[in-house]
């Protein structure tokens, strides 16, 4: 009986074994990474999610946004909540809102650079729609400037 | 009125093991006694309902429990017992095997971290559920004294229930496999069959199938587990 209690237990502590550490920007982040409930992680979760997107963002690594984006909608939608997320699906939701906020952060109100001096400046989009926007898209690969193209426009 | 008592002692003494054998065939003779009061006394069983009876009594039972529970009182062929056995490691090593493959599958990796699970809060409550209540009903079963056969009983009973679990579990996935199949077939005529199946897999359809699945689940191995522990004699 407490050699099937043991095997059990073992195969339930196994989930959380992460071979790869973390980029040295999140760092403060570590336990985060170790934590394996959502009830009680999802903001750690979401945030690691937002480090992390940020990072691939400036090493120029190609991430899938479409996935992540898709993620955030389901979550709006589904009938259970908290119940139906899991760890892997908060920190895509954290990937997706970390990649917004950055290309928001980023490009917002700054002006436009070209060979013809004309002043523009990029207006991004948030939150809801920045998301549907996301989800549609079908890009080959998503560098910064092609989230920038599908995110900012120049007025 | 001088020592001597009015009765003669009434000891009853083991000499030889005659007397033990001859033990075990009041018992059996108890068994034919049982059989024949079954005839005499009620006068509704007719004689292909009596060998009925006699027949379920030393049938081998894998998916039954509530049979073997009734049934407790007969006892278990060493044949039987082996098959019982057999029956219980398959079960006990597909259960762990598809609990092991479910942990082990739905993880995914992510830049930068490594393999993260994508077993969400009632996959874990349930599955967590289950293991306990499995052994807590199992722990039961060993503790309570229900039949004179105690071990064969034991063995019979908990393969019976954890049987009728992989079984049931196995005839739950196959209906939900040909509901999702003709779905598809009706809904989504015209994509591939695997961007299909992932329609099922992951989003707020998937999810909220997945609820109802983990119901009939814990329903069928609450079920399954009814008659484990019960049956205590004094």
């Amino acid at each position: 009986m407490k050699y099937l209690i043991g095997l059990i237990f073992c195969l339930m502590i196994q989930v959380s074994f992460a071979k790869e550490s973390l980029p040295k920007d999140c760092s403060h982040l570590q336990t985060a990474m170790e934590a394996d409930f959502v009830l009680l992680s999802k903001k750690e979760f979401i945030e690691l999610g937002e480090c992390l997107a940020v990072n691939l963002i400036k090493k120029r690594t190609p991430l899938n946004v479409v996935e992540s984006c898709n993620e955030v909608d389901e979550d709006r939608r589904n009938l259970l909540g908290i119940f139906s997320l899991s760890k892997l699906e908060a920190i895509l939701i954290g990937q997706c809102m970390g990649t917004i906020n950055y290309i928001y952060e980023h490009y917002d109100n700054e002006p436009v650079l070209s060979y013809n001096y004309q002043t523009k400046i990029y207006q991004c989009t948030k939150g809801v729609q920045a998301v549907d926007i996301l989800r549609q898209s079908r890009a080959k690969s998503y560098s910064r400037t092609v989230l920038r193209d599908l995110l900012c426009r120049e007025r | 009125m001088n020592g001597e008592s009015t009765y003669k002692p009434d000891f009853i003494t083991v000499e030889n093991e005659q007397t033990l054998a001859s033990d075990n065939k009041v018992e059996a003779n108890n068994n034919e006694n049982l059989t024949n009061d079954l005839q005499n006394s009620s006068a509704d069983l007719t004689d292909s309902e009596v060998k009925l009876i006699h027949k379920q009594r030393q049938k081998l039972r894998l998916f039954d429990p509530e049979d073997v529970y009734n049934f407790r009182h007969i006892e278990i062929g060493y044949f039987q017992s082996f098959l019982h056995v057999i029956s219980l490691c398959i079960s006990i090593f597909s259960i762990i095997g598809f609990s092991y493959l479910i942990i082990n599958n739905s993880q995914q990796l992510v830049k930068g971290i490594g393999m993260i699970s994508d077993l969400n809060v009632l996959d874990k409550l349930c599955m967590s559920f289950i293991a306990l209540y499995s052994l807590f009903k199992i722990k039961k079963t060993l503790t309570t004294k229900a039949t004179n056969f105690d071990k064969r009983y034991r063995i019979a009973i908990c393969a019976n229930s954890l049987n009728l679990i992989v079984l049931n579990y196995l005839k739950l996935s196959l209906l939900f496999l040909a509901l999702m199949l003709t779905f598809i077939q009706v809904e989504y005529t015209d994509e591939t069959v695997s961007s299909a199946v992932y329609i099922f897999e992951n989003g707020v359809v998937a999810d909220s199938l997945s609820i109802i699945t983990w119901f009939i689940f814990i329903v069928m191995v609450v079920k399954a587990f009814k008659y484990c522990g019960k049956g205590e004699i004094k």
